[in-house]
């Protein structure tokens, strides 16, 4: 599942991951995830998200939710995002995120070795 | 006896004329001088009266009558009259031989032989008698008060130029008291211990204390609009105004009788005596509040629209990544070339965009410092490690030295390797294949000393000293490399500045570079903040 408000960014992740051959759900905001996951027969293997979203909820309080919800709580997830603010990385980090990526620090391929990881089980 | 006058032969004219010439012997003192002014004859009344014996007069100067009173432009005139040959006329004083004065209306008559030359004088005395004297006393007495007269008006004179003087003196003073008493910037005057003796309108104005609250007080006492600052601050201004006797100067945060604060930017200058001891203390401030904000607007600015920027330009970089890879089908490699221009120009633009953010963020003073026991051999070969491959590419090589008993050191290593890095990655892209670079850390006192060198291309002397500005990059690898963004030593500077270190270099063109900073052994402060470099 891939999380990002940002449409062309949002097409430049789901196509790559589809070509590194990973099925993927694209969201646009924090609301169309939660609304995804409460209606999915699955939960995705991980969850690709970013920090900036435009609408009411942040990537905090996405990641707060999820942690908080038992069947959701485990999904791993990354955070990708324009920005490191230390204290929201490690605010992020505390509440169980594993991984805090620079997007224009990273190629997607890169990212995507990194998330690869999370689907061999 | 000698009498020109006498002729034997007695025609009548010449009778009477010895009736007149023995009224005027008995009536005139009569002295003849030869033509070098010797005596040559007086009458028995010149005798009487000048209490001179006609022996002691005959032969000798006219001098002898000594006409003491008389100046010098006096005789000019005489002698020019009567070498003319004219008769002169005149008052004149004269000296008796015991000293007496008298005076006399006397006649100089020179006398001419057949071929015109003075041969003789006749001179011919009345002598004047007591009221004329005393008319002439008078006179000289007018003169004298004339004189006196002419002296008083000459002090009056001074006198009153000093008073003009004076005046023009302490317009003068009140001016420059209107001055500083109406000037915009606030300007307070204390004694040596701070007391404040003086505060102008401005500062009553803008502070909200009134001029009784602040006369008395201690000057930017805490019952006024001090102790805003730390403790620290306070003393190190104590410091410098009174130990060292030097001017202070500073950004102060301030606080006005209602409570606001503002940002003042003030100068406290000592006032010295004679003895070279702090007499006044005169403070000048200005509120800089306004120009503050505008500083913060623009670092929020930067860092906005840096931001801001970073969205397309991830964009463009993925897509452009996976062009490159072959994801929408094989580029022919003439499309290569240009998507991977394309893709070169957009790095560029994002390590544009991070240099920007790097700045606003040191210049803004939000960056956080964060100092932890930093091995610094250990950061180096971290930063060796990660750039190596670039290094090999170049089959450049590259060597690190460290002083062996080289201490750790209170450092923020994210920010420390931002410098290395710098100059690491600066010795890679301006050096040929090749070349050789190395690090060298030393302790010299209390201070480490890092020394990265190069034998890359250098940098040209004319512009050596705009290399540390800001986008600043030399001609000479501008030709070769067109991939920097002239941020990179900006930022090492800024960095090395605000540890309490220095960074300086030394290069010659086509013969490499050696760059230096140092790092006090003590370690940097730790500072709160928001934000950290490349995040």
């Amino acid at each position: 599942m891939v999380v990002e408000d940002e449409e062309l960014l949002l097409q430049a992740i789901s196509r790559k991951l589809e070509k590194s051959g990973i099925g993927c759900i694209s969201c646009a905001s924090a609301e169309q995830a939660i609304d995804y996951l409460e209606n999915m027969p699955e939960m995705p293997s991980a969850i690709w998200l970013d920090y900036y979203l435009k609408d009411s909820m942040d990537g905090l309080q996405f990641v707060q939710t999820l942690k908080a919800n038992p069947t959701w709580k485990n999904i791993p997830i990354l955070v990708v995002s324009n920005s490191a603010n230390p204290e929201k990385v490690n605010a992020l980090l505390g509440l169980g995120v594993k991984k805090y990526f620079l997007k224009a620090e990273k190629r997607l391929d890169d990212i995507i070795t990194e998330f690869n990881q999370y689907f061999t089980g | 006896m000698y009498n020109p006058f006498a002729k034997s032969e007695k025609t009548n004219t010449q009778q009477h004329n010895d009736v007149v010439l023995r009224a005027l012997d008995q009536t005139a003192l009569v002295i003849m001088l030869d033509k070098e002014g010797r005596i040559i004859f007086v009458n028995d009344l010149f005798v009487s009266i000048s209490k001179y014996t006609r022996e002691e007069l005959i032969g000798q100067n006219h001098s002898i009558f000594d006409f003491k009173n008389q100046n010098s432009e006096f005789f000019v005139n005489l002698r020019k009259i009567i070498s003319h040959g004219d008769i002169w006329r005149g008052d004149m004083q004269n000296k008796a031989k015991d000293g007496t004065l008298y005076w006399t209306d006397t006649s100089i008559v020179p006398i001419r032989n057949t071929s015109n030359e003075v041969k003789q004088y006749v001179i011919i005395c009345l002598v004047i008698t007591g009221d004329k004297q005393a008319e002439l006393d008078v006179e000289r007495t007018n003169e004298e008060l004339k004189k006196t007269k002419m002296a008083m008006l000459n002090i009056m004179e001074d006198i009153d130029q000093e008073r003009k003087r004076y005046l023009k003196q302490s317009l003068e003073t009140k001016k420059f008291a209107q001055v500083v008493e109406n000037a915009s910037e606030n300007i307070i005057i204390s004694d040596a211990k701070g007391t404040v003796l003086y505060a102008n309108k401005a500062i009553t104005k803008f502070t909200g204390y009134s001029h009784d609250e602040i006369i008395g007080k201690k000057a930017g006492g805490r019952d006024l609009w001090g102790g805003q600052m730390e403790e620290e601050f306070y003393k190190r201004m104590w410091h410098t105004i009174k130990i060292d006797k030097k001017s202070f100067r500073s950004e102060i945060n301030n606080r006005r009788k209602d409570g606001s604060t503002y940002v003042a930017a003030i100068t406290i200058s000592p006032i010295l005596n004679h003895d070279g001891e702090v007499e006044f203390y005169a403070g000048i401030g200005r509120d800089i509040t306004r120009e503050k904000n505008i500083d913060q607007m623009k670092t929020d600015f930067i860092s906005l629209a840096s931001h801001q920027l970073r969205t397309p330009l991830s964009s463009m970089k993925w897509f452009l990544e996976m062009l490159l890879e072959g994801d929408a089908g094989e580029l022919d490699p003439e499309q290569r070339e240009y998507v991977s221009n394309i893709d070169q120009s957009n790095e560029r633009m994002i390590a544009l965009v991070n240099g920007l953010l790097n700045i606003s963020r040191i210049e803004s003073g939000r960056i956080i410092v964060d100092p932890v026991e930093t091995d610094l051999h250990q950061l180096i070969d971290d930063v060796v490690k990660e750039i190596r491959p670039q290094f090999d590419k170049k089959k450049q090589l590259i060597t690190v030295s460290t002083h062996p008993s080289l201490p750790k050191v209170m450092l923020d290593p994210k920010l420390i390797r931002n410098v290395y890095m710098n100059f690491l990655t600066n010795a890679n892209k301006y050096s040929p294949e090749g070349g050789e670079v190395s690090v060298f850390v030393s302790l010299k006192q209390d201070q480490v000393i890092s020394q990265i060198s190069d034998s890359g291309y250098g940098i040209p002397k004319a512009e050596q000293e705009k290399l540390f500005q800001r986008f600043f990059r030399a001609t000479n690898i501008l030709k070769t490399d067109t991939n920097g963004t002239g941020l990179g030593l900006y930022l090492a500077k800024a960095i090395v500045d605000s540890s309490g270190g220095k960074i300086w270099f030394e290069s010659e063109e086509g013969k490499g570079a050696t760059f230096w900073f140092s790092l006090p052994v003590q370690g940097m402060r730790a500072k709160k903040g928001e934000v950290t470099l490349d995040s």
